[in-house]
C-alpha cells in the first residue's frame, strides 16, 4: 500500500462518522438506504459491511437512536435518527472540520504565497 | 420474505463468528451487528430473481458487504475492558441458563397459576391473587414475555423484537408487583423451602421477576433497537393500579367519610356513593386484616392512615347504600372461588345483642306462619315456625330482629330438642339473657328472644348444627288488628329486619291463618272452609319475609267497632279503639293572623 492509501485509511476513521452523522442530519433514515448512499459516495471508498459496525457504534454512545418498523415485504426495517447528543457531538465536529479546512487553506496560500 | 436454506444459514453463521471478536475491539455490539447483516442481505436478496437465499448468494452479498470492522476506530468513551464485558453478556445462552430461565421464569409461573386458579390455595389462606379475570391475563403474560424473550435468544433470525421487549418491560411491572404482594411470606417462604422443601409457589413471584430482569439485559445486548424499559413498566403498573382502584378509592372515602370534621365526612360519602365499590365496602364492614399484601394499598394506606374500626364503617355502609350491612349476601373474604379453609371464621356477636354479620352457611330453610284470627276480639294469634340449616363445619347461633305487627307481643316459644317440642319461659330481660348466656357456654340448645325497640324482638337459636344440620324453633305472637275506616281489619304479618342468616335457595314461605271472616292478601289464596270459617293459604315470595305482607280481613257482621291493646309502658292499661261516624264541619279558610 503506497503512503496514499495509507493517509486515505488513517482519515477515512474519522470521516466516515462525520459523514454518517451528517447523512442523518436532515432527519431518521432507513438503513438500508443510509449504508447505500455512503457505500455509493466518492472518494470514502468503503464497502457496505464497514458501516454496520459503526452505526452501532454509534448507537451504544448515544448519538444515534434506532426504531424498528414493520415491513410487509422483508424483516423490519431500522430506522436510524441523529439524538440530542449525536447533534450536538456533529456540530462540533463540523465546526471542527471548518477550522481545520480553514486553517489548512490559509497554511497553504501562505505556503505558496512565501 | 425468501427463505434461507440450511447451507447459506451455515454460511452466514461461519462468517459472523469469524468477526465477532473484531466487532467487539471495535465497540460495537456484534449481536446487533449480525443481525444488520442479515437484514441487509434480506433486502439485497429481495431485489434478485432467485426464489431462495442459497449459500452461493450469500457468499456473494458478503463478498460485497466485506466487512472489515477493525477499519472503524475503537471509542473513546468505552475502554476495551468494557467492550469485552458487553460481548460476554450477548454470548449464547448456556444449557444450564436456559433450563433455569425456563423452569423458573416459564413453568413455574404457570404451574403457580394453575394451582392458584384451580384451587385457590392463597385466596383461601391469605388473600386473592386473582380477583378478576384482568389479573389473570395480567400475570398470564409473565411466562408469556419470558418464553418468547427464550425463544428470541435462541433463534437470531428474532423478529419481533420490539414487542418482545415490550413484553418484558410489562412482566417485570406485573412480578415485581406480585414480589411485593407476597413480600410478607417470602421470609417463610424460603425457610420452608430450606428446611422442608416446600414453599416454592409462594416464591414464584419473585423468581419470575429475577429471571424476568436476566432476560432483559440479554435482549438488549441482542435487540437491533432498544426499547425503554419505563414504559411498559408504568403501562403494566397503570394496569394494575386501574384495577385495584375501586378497592383504593373506598378506602379513601372510608377515611374521609370516618372524619371528625363534617364537610370532610360529606366529601367521603360524596365520594364513596359516586366512585366507591359497594362490594369493598361491604367487604371492610365483615373483617379487617392485621396484614395487608397489596402494595398499592400500601400506598393509599400512606395517604389515609388506618381505616375506621368496623362499626364506624358498617354504619357508613348504612349511610352510602341504604341498607344494612348484614341484610345482603355476605362477601368471599378470601376470593370468589371457593375456599378451603373457611371454618376459622368466628363469629364475634355470638350470644350476644347484634344481629352482627351474616354468616356463610347458614340459612332459613323453612318458613310456616300459622294463625287465627278472632275478628270479635280484633285479635289474631300467629305462630311462626322456623328452621335453620347450617353447611358450615361449625356451630352457628341464628339470629335476627323480626318487627312485629303494631302493638303485637311474642306470647310463646317453642323449640325444638331432639324431636320434642320445649316450651320457653318468660322472665325479665337481664335474666333470661343470663340464663341464655350460659347454656350457650355449656353448648345446649337455648333459645332467646327479648324485646330490642317498639314491635321489635331479637330471635337468637343456638346452637345450629354443623354440616347440614337443622334447628326448628317456633315464635308465637299475639297481635291486634288494625281498625280500618270501612270497618275492615288490618293484620300486618311479622318480618325480619336484620338476620345473620341467608334464605336458602329452595325455602318458600307458607302462610295458613284462619278466621271467622273473610280474608284477602295478594299472591295468598282466600277460601271459605266447610265449617263457615274462613281461610288464607298459600305461599309468598321469599322477599316478603323482609318486606312484610299485609292481610285484610273482612269481618262478619256486626263490623269490628273496636279493639284493644296493651298500652305500651303502662302495665295494667289498655288502648281500646273504636270508630264513630261523626259529621265534620266542611273545612274553611282560616282567618288571617292579626298582625
Amino acid at each position: 500500500m503506497g503512503h496514499f492509501e495509507n493517509w486515505v485509511v488513517q482519515l477515512r476513521r474519522g470521516w466516515l462518522e462525520l459523514c454518517v452523522l451528517n447523512a442523518l442530519a436532515a432527519g431518521e433514515r432507513y438503513g438500508y438506504d443510509l449504508v447505500q448512499t455512503l457505500a455509493a459516495m466518492p472518494g470514502l471508498d468503503i464497502t457496505e459491511g464497514t458501516i454496520y459496525p459503526l452505526l452501532s457504534r454509534l448507537r451504544m454512545q448515544g448519538l444515534v437512536a434506532t426504531r424498528l418498523e414493520e415491513s410487509p415485504e422483508g424483516p423490519a426495517r431500522k430506522y436510524y435518527a441523529l439524538t440530542p447528543p449525536g447533534r450536538k457531538a456533529l456540530a462540533l465536529m463540523n465546526d471542527h472540520v471548518e477550522l481545520l479546512v480553514r486553517q489548512t487553506r490559509r497554511l497553504r496560500h501562505e505556503g505558496g504565497s512565501r | 420474505m425468501k427463505p434461507w436454506n440450511e447451507a447459506a444459514e451455515e454460511v452466514f453463521s461461519q462468517y459472523c463468528d469469524q468477526r465477532r471478536a473484531n466487532l467487539l475491539a471495535a465497540g460495537a455490539d456484534p449481536d446487533e451487528v449480525f443481525a444488520d447483516w442479515r437484514c441487509h442481505i434480506v433486502e439485497a436478496a429481495l431485489r434478485s430473481q432467485a426464489a431462495e437465499v442459497t449459500a452461493e448468494e450469500v457468499r456473494r452479498l458478503l463478498t460485497r458487504l466485506d466487512a472489515e470492522p477493525a477499519e472503524t476506530p475503537a471509542p473513546r468513551s468505552a475502554p476495551s475492558g468494557a467492550s469485552v464485558a458487553s460481548g460476554h453478556n450477548a454470548r449464547p445462552l448456556s444449557i444450564f441458563a436456559l433450563v433455569a430461565l425456563a423452569l423458573f421464569g416459564v413453568a413455574l409461573p404457570v404451574i403457580t397459576l394453575l394451582v392458584e386458579g384451580l384451587s385457590g390455595l392463597c385466596a383461601s389462606i391469605l388473600f386473592d391473587p386473582l380477583p378478576t379475570l384482568a389479573h389473570v391475563a395480567l400475570i398470564t403474560l409473565v411466562p408469556l414475555a419470558n418464553l418468547l424473550a427464550l425463544l428470541a435468544l435462541r433463534h437470531p433470525t428474532w423478529r419481533p423484537w420490539k414487542a418482545t421487549l415490550w413484553l418484558n418491560g410489562l412482566a417485570m411491572g406485573i412480578a415485581l408487583y406480585y414480589a411485593l404482594q407476597f413480600a410478607v411470606i417470602t421470609p417463610f417462604a424460603c425457610i420452608a423451602l430450606l428446611y422442608l422443601g416446600l414453599g416454592l409457589l409462594p416464591l414464584s413471584p419473585l423468581m419470575a421477576l429475577v429471571c424476568t430482569l436476566l432476560l432483559r439485559r440479554r435482549l438488549r445486548r441482542m435487540a437491533p433497537a432498544a426499547v425503554p424499559v419505563w414504559r411498559p413498566l408504568l403501562t403494566s403498573l397503570a394496569a394494575l393500579l386501574l384495577l385495584a382502584a375501586p378497592k383504593i378509592i373506598t378506602l379513601t372515602g372510608l377515611h374521609l367519610a370516618a372524619a371528625d370534621n363534617a364537610p370532610t365526612r360529606a366529601r367521603g360519602l360524596h365520594l364513596l356513593r359516586s366512585c366507591g365499590s359497594r362490594e369493598e365496602l361491604l367487604r371492610a364492614s365483615y373483617v379487617q386484616r392485621a396484614v395487608e399484601f397489596d402494595p398499592l394499598v400500601w400506598l393509599a394506606r400512606l395517604l389515609t392512615a388506618q381505616p375506621p374500626p368496623l362499626e364506624q364503617i358498617r354504619e357508613i355502609y348504612y349511610r352510602v347504600t341504604g341498607q344494612p350491612f348484614n341484610t345482603v349476601r355476605p362477601p368471599d373474604l378470601r376470593g370468589r372461588r371457593g375456599a378451603l379453609f373457611n371454618a376459622d371464621e368466628w363469629d364475634f356477636a355470638q350470644s350476644g345483642e347484634q344481629v352482627a354479620a351474616r354468616l356463610r352457611g347458614l340459612t332459613l330453610e323453612q318458613s310456616r306462619l300459622d294463625g287465627r284470627v278472632e275478628a270479635a276480639a280484633g285479635l289474631a294469634y300467629l305462630e311462626w315456625t322456623l328452621v335453620f340449616k347450617n353447611k358450615d363445619p361449625a356451630q352457628r347461633e341464628a339470629r335476627a330482629q323480626m318487627l312485629l305487627p303494631p302493638g303485637g307481643v311474642v306470647s310463646r316459644l317453642t323449640l325444638w330438642v331432639n324431636g320434642e317440642e320445649r316450651e320457653a319461659a318468660f322472665s325479665g330481660r337481664g335474666q333470661v339473657r343470663a340464663a341464655y348466656q350460659s347454656v350457650v357456654q355449656r353448648r345446649r340448645d337455648p333459645v332467646l328472644v327479648t324485646t330490642c325497640g317498639p314491635d321489635r324482638v331479637l330471635l337468637q337459636c343456638f346452637p345450629v348444627p354443623p354440616n347440614g344440620g337443622t334447628m326448628k324453633t317456633r315464635v308465637g305472637i299475639t297481635v291486634p288488628l288494625s281498625l280500618l275506616a270501612n270497618g275492615e281489619a288490618l293484620l300486618a304479618l311479622p318480618l325480619f329486619l336484620e338476620t345473620n342468616f341467608g334464605l336458602d335457595a329452595e325455602v318458600q314461605p307458607a302462610v295458613w291463618l284462619e278466621s271467622d271472616g273473610a280474608l284477602t292478601a295478594p299472591g295468598l289464596t282466600s277460601e271459605r272452609l266447610a265449617d263457615g270459617k274462613f281461610a288464607l293459604r298459600g305461599t309468598v315470595l321469599p322477599a316478603a319475609l323482609e318486606q312484610g305482607t299485609g292481610c285484610v280481613l273482612r269481618p262478619p257482621a256486626p263490623a269490628l267497632a273496636a279493639v284493644c291493646r296493651l298500652e305500651r309502658g303502662e302495665p295494667g292499661r289498655l288502648v281500646l279503639q273504636t270508630l264513630r261516624p261523626v259529621s265534620a264541619p266542611a273545612p274553611t279558610r282560616c282567618p288571617p293572623a292579626p298582625p
